[in-house]
C-alpha cells in the first residue's frame, strides 16, 4: 500500500514539475511538491534536471541563429 | 475630399505608427503600410521559424509565404489580436505546412548523434555554462515532435507568456500548458545522461 502512495505522489509531483518551475502552483499544491522532493531521490534528480534542461533552453535565446 | 487626401498618403517609414495604426491602413489596402509591418516583424519571425525548422532557407521561404499570405488576407485581419501574434500564427503554419511536404529532408540525424556523444564530464557548473551543452539542448529541441518543439520555443526560448503563445498557436493555455510539460520533460529524457552525469560531478 504504501509504494501505491509512494508511487502515486511521484506522478502527480512529476505533472506538477513544469508548472512548479514556472511559480504556476498554489502555495498548498508548492509544498505539498516540496516535502515530497525532499524525500524522493528521484523526483528530486527530475526536478533538478528539468530545471538545467529549461535554464538551456533560456540561454538559447541570446544565441545567434 | 479630407479623407481622400488622407488615405492617399502612403504610411512612408514612419516609425512611430503603431501596428494597429498600419495594419489600419494596410487593410485599407496601403501596401507601403504592410511593407513597413513586414520590415518591423519580418526579422523575429524568422528567427523563430528557424528555431522550429532548423533550416535557414525552409525559415526564409515560411516567412515569404507568411508575408504573403497575410497580405492577401488583410482584410479579415480584424485586429482582435496583435498583428505580430496573427503573423507569428500565419508563420507558423507556413512552416509546419513545409515540413510536412519535406519530410524528414529537414534533419540531420548524423548532426543529433555527434552532439549525444558530448562528454560532459564532472564539472557540472562548467558543463552547463557550455556551448556544448547549449549545442545539445538545441540538438535535443530538434528532436521533439513538433507540437511540443513549438511550444517549448515560444514560452522556453522566445520568452512569451503562457496567455501570448497560446494566443500565437491559436490553442487553448491549458492545451499550451500541456504541451510544454511534455515537451520538457521528453527534452530533458533527451539530455537525460548528460544531465545526470552532471548531478553526479
Amino acid at each position: 500500500m504504501r509504494h501505491l502512495i509512494r508511487d502515486y505522489e511521484c506522478r502527480r509531483t512529476q505533472r506538477r514539475l513544469s508548472p512548479y518551475l514556472d511559480d504556476e502552483l498554489s502555495r498548498r499544491q508548492r509544498r505539498s511538491l516540496e516535502r515530497h522532493v525532499q524525500r524522493c531521490p528521484r523526483c528530486q534528480q527530475m526536478l533538478s534536471t528539468l530545471s538545467r534542461a529549461v535554464e538551456g533552453l533560456h540561454r538559447l535565446k541570446g544565441r545567434r541563429v | 475630399m479630407a479623407t481622400a487626401i488622407t488615405n492617399s498618403i502612403p504610411a512612408t517609414r514612419d516609425a512611430r505608427l503603431s501596428d494597429d495604426a498600419l495594419a489600419a491602413r494596410a487593410r485599407a489596402g496601403d501596401s507601403s503600410a504592410f511593407e513597413l509591418l513586414a520590415e518591423r516583424h519580418s526579422t523575429p519571425l524568422r528567427r523563430l521559424l528557424y528555431r522550429l525548422t532548423r533550416d535557414c532557407e525552409a525559415a526564409h521561404d515560411a516567412v515569404q509565404e507568411a508575408l504573403l499570405s497575410a497580405w492577401r488576407s488583410i482584410g479579415r485581419f480584424e485586429g482582435r489580436s496583435r498583428f505580430s501574434t496573427w503573423l507569428t500564427r500565419i508563420g507558423i503554419n507556413a512552416a509546419y505546412s513545409g515540413m510536412r511536404k519535406q519530410g524528414e529532408a529537414t534533419f540531420d540525424p548524423q548532426d543529433v548523434v555527434v552532439e549525444r556523444i558530448v562528454d560532459w564530464g564532472n564539472q557540472p557548473d562548467r558543463v552547463f555554462q557550455s556551448r556544448e551543452f547549449l549545442r545539445a539542448v538545441e540538438g535535443a529541441l530538434k528532436e521533439l515532435p513538433d507540437d511540443y518543439r513549438t511550444a517549448v520555443v515560444l514560452r522556453d526560448v522566445e520568452g512569451y507568456t503562457t496567455a501570448e503563445a497560446a494566443s500565437r498557436l491559436g490553442i487553448g493555455e491549458r492545451a499550451l500548458k500541456s504541451r510544454l510539460h511534455r515537451g520538457r520533460m521528453a527534452l530533458r529524457a533527451q539530455l537525460g545522461d548528460q544531465l545526470a552525469a552532471g548531478e553526479d560531478g
